[in-house]
């Protein structure tokens, strides 16, 4: 899918994939994900995608990948890559293509699979923080739960089943959602840039 | 030294009553700072204030501090970008980084099971960070990519193009970003000269939120910040305000024009000031229904949303505000606000009007007290404000003493329908450039 606008100062590439979402009683393949969006797209100085695209080839100046965990039907996974000048989208979406596939065939790294999950522990005592926010933040994480069919106690079990994740958890994820045939690719553009 | 300064603030909604005692502190090496005791959750939230900013830049080196800013936390000692990064997340730490004309601010917070590990790296990032070239490339393309962006965001070109006409030649009148061609020549040696001219320790304010003593908290900054060189930022040069009146159109293609709009404002130290506030809310304040929301929204639906704002810098204080509407109608929108603005100088508010804005804005002022970082950040505000420890308790009290009279001379002081300065960015229909 193409888009383009005169708008548009700086084009973009998105893959967006069919995704599991967490279901009650059923919530790991949702933790792992989360995971995967974080070890793919999370930081651009460490993860996978940034360190690739951004730091090593500097073929892009944004990398991200996104995955909403909360969702009623299938949720979706992205990534996400915004090109550096003069590189064409066609050039990062391969370039991007060839890092998933190292990914998927290299071992996890492990030191930025463990620092990903102590934020994880850590954001829930800083979540504790503001009190309004938290009363906000709480009736918000059940209301959308809620509202997909999850209980209370799959609200509650959540941030232990996020440190429970295995690297192999993430990896078989991985396999099962990189799948072309359940996949949208878009490229935002304005009206100078040449399409395929 | 130690000062005890217990504030009977209200806090948590409504809910609890409770006190917030905030001290005041002297470290030994003679650095002072607020410090907010908060044991229950283990965890620091810790706000350091620079005054000067981006407004120090050299004229021909626009974006430096912004530049500068973007890079504290790109390397820094033995670290390169990304082990500095991987560090910082293995902490689980965060500092924020953020720079304005006026000031250059960070918000940290750190886990108290590694503190001192934590605030090491910060202070590293504040005395040794390493600028690599590659780094600097990389911010580089980041910042003009947000420049690229903005040029054809129709809200920051009339922003833009509002604070040129104000501001003229002075660093207020370009966005502090910088330009695509300053942004372009900036070398190594501009970001260590703003860096050098920034981060000085005698322009420090500093305040502590969470699970960290007032006893500790001395020896922590000493250590943190005391090795920054002494000596007072350079002066922000003097504004001379001198805002035309009229209307300029900016032609960018879009269904939708924005317009900014206003005049000269008033100075926070100013004795008008909380009457020149509530004036403000009661016009195109948001969380009570403005008189421009009501006149612009609910009764004509030219708009889905126009507010005002006043904004106090350190140089100049204006009145701003900003409205979007179809092409075919932002010309009766900028007519309705012409004629309130008239309406509010010549007949002043009503008594029930004042009443309901002080309802509002004591009872929204505790909600601000949200959380360990959103505290720090109210109280290295009110230090760079030179606002007294007791402000907290005092300010409802200033908001409730002003009376119909005094908002009225103020409305007939402060609104100059006449002054108005509008820019339309868009394809705005029967609107004439003045």
């Amino acid at each position: 899918m193409i888009f383009r606008d005169e708008r548009v100062a700086q084009p973009f590439f998105t893959r967006r994939y069919l995704a599991p979402e967490r279901n009650s009683g059923d919530q790991k393949a949702a933790a792992a994900l989360v995971f995967l969006a974080e070890i793919l797209g999370g930081s651009s100085a460490t993860s996978v995608l940034g360190r690739a695209l951004q730091y090593d080839t500097q073929q892009a100046i944004y990398t991200s990948a996104q995955y909403r965990p909360t969702a009623l039907d299938l949720s979706t996974f992205s990534l996400v890559a915004v090109p550096a000048p003069g590189v064409e989208l066609q050039q990062i979406e391969d370039a991007l293509e060839a890092t998933i596939a190292n990914f998927m065939t290299d071992d996890i790294d492990i030191e930025l699979f463990e620092r990903i999950k102590s934020q994880f522990r850590a954001s829930e005592i800083y979540a504790i923080d503001n009190v309004s926010g938290i009363a906000r933040r709480i009736a918000r994480r059940y209301g959308a739960a809620l509202t997909q069919g999850l209980t209370v106690a799959d609200v509650q079990a959540w941030p232990q089943i996020l440190q429970e994740v295995t690297p192999e958890e993430v990896m078989a994820l991985a396999e099962r959602v990189f799948d072309e045939r359940a996949s949208v690719t878009g490229w935002m553009m304005g009206p100078k840039e040449q399409a395929q | 030294m130690m000062r005890i300064f217990t504030l009977g603030a209200l806090l948590w909604a409504g809910a609890v009553q409770a006190d917030i005692s905030v001290k005041t502190i002297t470290s030994p090496g003679g650095l002072s700072a607020w410090v907010l005791e908060e044991p229950a959750i283990p965890f620091t939230a810790l706000n350091i204030m620079f005054s000067g900013g981006a407004a120090l830049d050299p004229p021909d080196k626009r974006g430096a501090a912004f530049m500068m800013t973007g890079l504290l936390e790109e390397g820094a000692g033995d670290l390169d970008s990304q082990a500095f990064a991987a560090k910082l997340e293995a902490l689980s730490a965060s500092f924020s980084f953020d720079v304005g004309d006026d000031t250059l601010s960070i918000s940290v917070r750190v886990l108290t099971e590694n503190r001192a590990e934590a605030l090491a790296l910060l202070k590293t990032a504040l005395m040794q960070p390493r600028f690599d070239p590659d780094a600097v490339e990389r911010v580089r393309q980041q910042v003009l990519s947000i420049l690229a962006s903005d040029a054809q965001d129709p809200t920051d070109t009339a922003q833009r193009v509002w604070a040129e006409q104000a501001f003229g030649d002075h660093a207020y009148g370009t966005a502090y970003q910088g330009t695509e061609s300053s942004i372009a020549e900036l070398t190594r040696a501009d970001l260590l000269a703003a860096h050098q001219n920034l981060l000085v320790r005698d322009t420090l304010s500093v305040s502590a939120v969470g699970d960290i003593t007032a006893e500790d908290l001395g020896p922590i900054l000493d250590d943190l910040v005391g090795d920054l060189p002494a000596g007072s930022a350079l002066e922000t040069a003097p504004v001379k305000l001198d805002i035309p009146a009229g209307l300029t159109v900016v032609d960018i293609p879009t269904p939708q024009s924005v317009a900014f709009f206003g005049h000269k404002g008033i100075d926070r130290a100013h004795p008008d000031f909380f009457a020149a506030f509530i004036l403000n809310t009661i016009l195109g304040g948001r969380g009570i229904e403005s008189r421009l929301t009501a006149e612009v929204r609910e009764k004509r639906g030219l708009t889905y949303g126009i507010s005002t704002v006043l904004i106090s810098k350190d140089q100049a204080n204006v009145m701003l505000g900003q409205v979007a509407s179809a092409n075919d109608r932002i010309g009766a929108a900028i007519e309705v606000i012409r004629d309130e603005w008239s309406k509010l100088a010549r007949d002043g508010v009503t008594a029930e009007e004042l009443h309901a804005a002080q309802t509002y804005l004591t009872g929204a002022y505790p909600l601000r007290f949200d959380g360990n970082s959103q505290i720090a950040q109210i109280l290295v505000g009110m230090q760079r404000q030179g606002l007294a420890l007791d402000y907290i308790n005092t300010r409802n009290t200033k908001i409730n003493a002003v009376t119909l009279s005094e908002i009225n001379h103020v409305a007939a002081q402060l609104l100059k329908p006449e002054a108005l300065n509008f820019v339309v960015v868009g394809q705005p229909t029967g609107l004439k450039q003045e």
